[in-house]
């Protein structure tokens, strides 16, 4: 069987909507996929059917081949890291990392303790094994909630917006603590999240999720340069729309003097420059009134408001969204 | 503004207890009148000696003790329950039976009992208090309780169940240890208000099943009694100190 | 599913066994007449209702309805400026709201005898004012309605104080700052912004105030001697001295219903504070 995991038209009813639209895909062994979309997109429910916290309204989810549905939630080899880590507050780390393996019944004590230790050492938490969650800070108990649920190697690790509450800078730091973590741990990672740099930087695959339906599934590349609808485009970055084409503002070249290597081009009136540190973004007034938005190395900074430019770009970069015009 | 108010304050505060203060100092007067005339401990060494006292309080221990234990059980089972999905059906019941006037409760317990009581040789005594006890206590324990589990994160539960918990295994090594705190603060304020009551009991206790609130009540229409005094310093004493370990288990964590 | 229907079990056991089935036996009892020597019996009759309309009665309930109010309104007017002072607290709030609650929790038959100790012709004040010689017989302190609104309002302060403070304390502290600030004095601040946005507040406190003066039993017959008959004493002396067990059980009910009919109404006002 190649795919671990896999959602055949899932359906998730409320009587005020469908969070869960007709939902398929399947997630390959070993493999980093991640699901992403905005606030209320459906991503959440995804995971939690897949948990067993809520059942579907039709539809199938089928682990290594099996069929999940009737199973419980402590029945099902799949687990769960919640965005706030509901990390037991009553136990220590040791303890909070042990309690799958200790629900189990049948593992005798020094080898729940040798497990724990490695889980412990994988996520690089050895150390703190006797402190209770509200004494370990916001990055050291994510850590443990990942211990905890790949202690028991489950199946697939669902992971729920992990990174979300922590900030900017760990976040990154995080981010790819997670992917060396999945490489070496060999598990498939279902990871949610709204934040397509975060998912463009860690999956194998990605899929995108709108009102509920999947929009698209693919490689980060392959979503990024061809994306089949208008949402999946503007989501994973901005977009400049000309003349029925598309366009990502990096791929927009700005100057005073059009090259001859310049396969089309136009002229507009720079608007504003902004400044973002590793690059800069030029906004420019087209003659038919719309707006393009190019990126530019940070040095080339020298536009001034007002001036008309040339804006250049290459036939390759354009890409074209199905069934648009 | 703030100085006027701090100013009321104090006085409100001490309208609140100075008249139980005043009643503890007396305890200790050595005259039967309200007049200062010394210090003395007789009045509770005439407490401690009294057998009609000793056997009031007993009563009162036994109904407290029984009627906590089992209120405080059905209490976190049903109030947990709640939690997991409304009922309004049992929710309203239990604010109906918090709002209706003791006296109301009373009477219509004492009817059931005697009703019941044509079909067997039964009486009023300890057994009917206790019954009476649960039946109003109850309440107090949901509340407490409920109150408890809305600080929940209820995503410590889904964990344990994600982990391998069945749900006896979640409410066992998660939720209890958690709820230990509440259980033990709504088990207090039960004792506290069992032991204390006095409408619901004179109805439904009978002659061998006086309490101490009861003998306090008959000695307290008498007159001025200054065991009463020693006696009251002595409950509110430790029915303060009760309730002190109540809040604070109930604040904890 | 089943494991939710275990733990409630028990609960509706107790509700449905030990409060409506009695609450249902007392509703039998009032269509039944007395017997002779106490007891019940057929023939069912609206006699005890009839009854219960008569205007030495409804004087009781009239007295019961003007004492509950006064005591309320008294624990309003006191219990305010109380709450407001703790919900501006800088520090140990809690504690400060917890002191106001203590009293109440260890005994209110000991709390009534204290102020009996206090008020009564061999008290505390009336030994104290003949002592100093400032009276020469002792005041009539206890044992009238007087003395009855003190006993309610001593007994149910913490409940007025409890929810004024739970909407006080939410009240964003720049709004009053914004009402100086244009020019409101402390008096125009507290009526015109402090009092209307603690509106649920107050209603919650009225209802915890109110509905248990009303159907208060032991303040009346310490604090009143016997005096201030209100309708928790006619229902007492119903089953005891009276034997007139329909007819207390005719009064018990409607007590029941006019408690619920308060607190529907002013509970309608508190719904936002929930």
């Amino acid at each position: 069987m190649e795919s671990i995991l896999e959602l055949r038209s899932l359906f998730k009813h409320y009587s005020t909507h469908r969070a869960v639209d007709d939902v398929s895909l399947a997630i390959r062994r070993g493999e980093f996929f991640s699901l992403v979309g905005p606030s209320g997109c459906g991503k959440t429910t995804t995971l939690r059917l897949i948990a067993g916290f809520e059942s579907p309204t039709s539809g199938e989810i089928l682990l290594d081949g099996q069929p999940l549905a009737g199973l419980a939630p402590h029945q099902r080899d799949v687990c769960t890291v919640f965005q706030n880590y509901a990390l037991f507050p009553h136990l220590t780390v040791e303890q909070n990392v042990a309690f799958g393996l200790e629900r189990r019944g049948n593992i005798p004590k020094k080898r729940i303790r040798e497990e724990v230790g490695d889980a412990l050492a994988l996520v690089r938490l050895l150390g703190k094994e006797s402190r209770f969650p509200n004494q370990i800070s916001g990055g050291e108990r994510q850590r443990v909630a990942l211990a905890r649920s790949l202690v028991i190697r489950p199946k697939v690790l669902l992971l729920d917006e992990p990174l979300s509450a922590l900030d900017a800078k760990l976040r990154k730091e995080m981010r790819q603590e997670l992917k060396k973590l999945q490489r070496s741990v060999g598990i498939a990672f279902l990871f949610i999240t709204h934040d397509q740099e975060e998912a463009l930087s860690l999956s194998d695959r990605v899929a995108v999720m709108n009102k509920g339906k999947l929009e698209q599934i693919g490689a980060p590349q392959e979503l990024y340069r061809c994306p089949q609808s208008r949402f999946v485009a503007e989501f994973l970055g901005e977009v400049n729309w000309l003349n029925g084409a598309c366009l990502r503002p990096e791929a927009v070249h700005v100057s005073r003097e059009l090259p001859a290597t310049a396969a089309h081009s136009t002229i507009g009136i720079v608007e504003s420059t902004t400044f973002l540190g590793n690059c800069l973004h030029l906004e420019a007034r087209l003659p038919d009134g719309s707006y393009c938005v190019a990126e530019l190395p940070q040095h080339h900074c020298d536009f001034a408001a007002g001036e008309t430019v040339n804006l250049w770009w290459q036939a390759a970069d354009e890409f074209r969204i199905p069934g648009s015009n | 503004m703030r100085r006027f108010l701090g100013i009321y304050a104090a006085a409100a505060y001490l309208f609140l207890y100075l008249p139980l203060a005043i009643l503890g100092l007396f305890s200790f007067n050595n005259s039967k009148i309200a007049a200062w005339r010394g210090f003395t401990l007789d009045w509770y060494r005439g407490v401690f000696h009294n057998p009609a006292l000793f056997e009031g309080t007993i009563n009162s221990l036994i109904i407290a003790f029984v009627a906590t234990i089992v209120s405080t059980i059905v209490g976190t089972l049903a109030g947990y329950a709640l939690w997991k999905k409304r009922a309004p059906w049992l929710t309203n019941s239990l604010y109906m039976s918090l709002l209706a006037p003791e006296i109301v409760t009373g009477v219509a317990l004492l009817a059931l009992f005697q009703w019941v009581f044509r079909f067997g040789h039964l009486q009023l005594g300890l057994h009917t208090v206790i019954l009476a006890h649960i039946s109003f206590s109850l309440v107090y324990v949901v509340v407490v309780i409920l109150a408890r589990l809305r600080t929940f994160d209820p995503g410590v539960e889904e964990a344990a169940a994600d982990l391998g918990a069945n749900r006896w295994q979640v409410f066992r090594h998660v939720t209890i240890p958690l709820l230990l705190p509440a259980i033990l603060g709504a088990a207090l304020l039960c004792f506290t208000v069992s032991f204390d009551d006095y409408v619901i009991t004179s109805l439904v206790a009978g002659v061998d099943s006086e309490t101490l609130p009861m003998m306090i009540y008959a000695m307290a229409r008498k007159g001025i009694s200054p065991e009463v005094n020693a006696l009251s310093a002595m409950i509110t004493v430790g029915l303060g100190l009760i309730i002190l370990i109540a809040s604070s288990l109930e604040r904890s964590r | 599913m089943r494991l939710r229907h275990v733990f409630l079990a028990p609960a509706a056991l107790v509700t449905i066994v030990l409060f409506f089935v009695p609450l249902l036996i007392a509703l039998a009892y009032s269509f039944l007449t007395r017997g002779p020597y106490g007891g019940v019996f057929a023939p069912w009759t609206f006699d005890n209702y009839r009854r219960a309309l008569d205007p030495l009665y409804l004087a009781i309930l009239w007295r019961s309805v003007w004492l509950a109010s006064i005591s309320t309104l008294l624990c309003l007017i006191l219990g305010f400026p109380l709450a407001l002072y703790i919900a501006r607290a800088k520090r140990h709030k809690i504690l400060l709201l917890n002191l106001v609650m203590l009293p109440f929790w260890t005994s209110f038959l000991i709390r009534l005898y204290s102020w009996m100790f206090l008020l009564r012709d061999t008290g505390l004040i009336n030994t104290l004012l003949e002592g100093l010689h400032a009276i020469r017989a002792p005041l009539p302190l206890l044992f009238n309605d007087g003395a009855v609104v003190l006993g309610l309002v001593y007994g149910f302060l913490p409940f007025m104080v409890l929810p004024l403070y739970a909407t006080l304390e939410k009240l964003d502290p720049a709004l009053l700052d914004a009402a100086f600030d244009l020019g409101a004095t402390p008096w125009i601040a507290l009526w015109r912004v402090v009092v209307p946005l603690s509106r649920s507040g107050i209603a919650a406190g009225c209802i915890l105030v109110f509905i248990p003066c009303l159907g208060a039993y032991l303040t009346p017959d310490l604090m009143g001697g016997g005096k201030t008959v209100m309708l928790g004493n006619l229902i007492q002396s119903q089953f005891t001295a009276a034997r007139d067990w329909p007819f207390g059980a005719a009064i018990s009910l409607l007590l029941m219903l006019l408690v619920l009919a308060v607190s529907r109404l002013l509970g309608k006002q508190t719904e936002n504070l929930l």
